[in-house]
This record gives C-alpha cells, sequence and structure tokens, in this order.
C-alpha cells in the first residue's frame, strides 16, 4: 500500500484508432446542453475549497471534473468524492470524451489551506489530514462524424 | 526565536514556490477516444495491460517530468505489441510507494518519485 494513493477508472472503453478519433465532430447544440445539464455538479463555497470544483466548463468549451481529495496520515481517506464515478455519470452511448488530460497537482489552494490550518490550535491536529491532493479530468465532449 | 525566523521562511518559500507553479503537477492524456456505447460484442479481449510507471519530482514537486503524453505513449506501445486497438476498463493508480516514499524522506523531499500503475484489458474493437 502507498501514500496518497488515487485511483481513477476510465469509464467504457479507449478507442485507440485513428481514423475513429480523426472522425469525431463537436456535438450539436441540442445534445451538448442536455449533456451539460444532465450532470451539473459544479460546487460553490466551503464545499469547493474542501472537496474542489465539481464539474465545470471552461470558455474552450472543456468540461472540467475537479476533485480535491484528503488522506489521514496519507493512507485513509476522508471525506473525498468520487472522481471516477462522476466521470461515469457523464459517459452516454451518444457522447464521446476526446482528447481527455488527466491532472495532479499540490494547487496554491491545497497549500493555502495548509497554512491556514497550521495558524488555528484545534484545526492544528489536521496536520496528519493534510496537505491534500487535486485532481482533474478534462474532456472535451464530441461525437462520431456530423452532430446529430 | 531565530528557529521560527527559519521555520517562517521556509514556510513562505514553500507557499511562494507553490503558488507560483504549484507542487507535483503532473499532467498526462489519455489516447484515443473514449466511448461508452459498445458492449461485449463489439470488442474481443486479448491481452492485459498491467504497468507501472514512475515519474520523479524535484524540491517538493516544484520541478519535474512534465512531458504530457507519456502516458500515451505507453498504453499506445502496449496494445500495439498485443495486436489491439483499444482498452477496456482503464484503471489509473497514482501513489507514493514504499521506496519512493523512503526516498522522500531520506532526501527531506528534494527528491519525491511517484508511482503510477495502470492497468485493463487490452481489446479488439469490431465495430466503428
Amino acid at each position: 500500500m502507498g501514500c496518497y494513493a488515487r485511483v481513477l477508472r476510465v469509464p467504457g472503453v479507449v478507442d485507440l484508432r485513428e481514423d475513429v478519433a480523426a472522425a469525431q465532430a463537436a456535438p450539436s447544440t441540442t445534445l451538448l446542453s442536455r449533456h451539460e445539464t444532465s450532470a451539473n455538479g459544479q460546487r460553490h463555497g466551503v464545499d469547493a475549497l474542501l472537496r474542489g470544483r465539481g464539474r465545470f466548463l471552461s470558455k474552450d468549451g472543456r468540461v472540467h471534473l475537479h476533485d480535491r481529495r484528503w488522506w489521514a496520515l496519507g493512507t485513509a481517506d476522508l471525506y473525498n468524492a468520487d472522481l471516477s464515478a462522476a466521470w461515469e455519470t457523464e459517459a452516454t452511448p451518444e457522447l464521446r470524451f476526446c482528447d481527455v488530460h488527466l491532472r495532479e497537482a499540490v494547487e496554491a489552494t491545497d497549500v493555502a489551506l495548509y497554512i491556514a490550518s497550521k495558524a488555528v490550535p484545534v484545526v492544528n491536529l489536521a496536520w496528519w489530514a493534510t496537505p491534500s491532493f487535486t485532481a482533474e479530468v478534462s474532456y472535451r465532449p464530441c461525437v462520431v462524424g456530423a452532430s446529430p | 526565536m531565530r528557529q521560527a525566523a527559519q521555520r517562517f521562511l521556509l514556510t513562505a518559500a514553500l507557499a511562494l514556490g507553490s503558488l507560483l507553479g504549484g507542487c507535483f503537477v503532473h499532467q498526462a492524456a489519455i489516447p484515443g477516444v473514449v466511448r461508452a456505447d459498445l458492449n461485449d460484442d463489439d470488442i474481443e479481449v486479448v491481452g492485459a495491460l498491467d504497468a507501472t510507471y514512475t515519474r520523479v519530482f524535484f524540491l517538493h514537486g516544484l520541478v519535474g517530468e512534465t512531458d504530457v503524453d507519456w502516458l500515451a505513449a505507453r498504453i499506445r506501445e502496449a496494445a500495439s505489441e498485443a495486436g489491439a486497438n483499444g482498452v477496456r476498463h482503464l484503471r489509473i493508480e497514482a501513489t507514493f510507494q514504499a521506496w519512493p516514499m523512503v526516498t522522500a524522506i531520506s532526501t527531506l523531499s528534494l527528491v519525491h518519485p511517484r508511482a503510477y500503475r495502470v492497468q485493463g484489458e487490452l481489446v479488439r474493437i469490431r465495430r466503428r
């Protein structure tokens, strides 16, 4: 067993064929809006601070699943959302995930939370639960060929 | 007093470095297209993928390996060797394993390896 372990399960099948990848197109507005509203899971406020922003869209049209993860003594999960489950709910037969990127980091917020936990006497006990790690899956929604 | 000042400076330096660049920023691209429309009849399992790759970071992860396509290249290579054109149940586990932890602790996190275990079924996809 290792420390600060994070498991990501990719939903469905990764199709490696070059011609299949080349045949992908941007989804229709209807499909895209249905996709965007069907699993709208952006987090706000303290919840976003502690568990990450959840699902959000960037200006370039990419969907981001942003997750902050905590461990006790670097091994036991604490108050964590399941990034794999969040991604799984995004998967539908009609939609594909193109240009998928995984990102893992100790972000500025993670560092700030760590420093902040040092300043508060009781929370200072949380040293064993820090630092947090942030992970993110981002993808471009796409479909086969022309938009349906 | 001097110890407190040293601790403050160390924390400030780490915080500044992290705020500027972030620690352990690690990125990887998944190759091809991820799709959820395939049934068991559409694919044939031709092998298994189970490999562990280590990425090394330095200075609390402020400096490290940055090649985004490293994972995609390895998955494609493994699939090609098995005659596969896809991967099902792809699972990626990132962790600090025992020996990397020893390395990190013994070097005060100057050298911090993180292991990435990649597992899945190598498949041949029949359907477009």
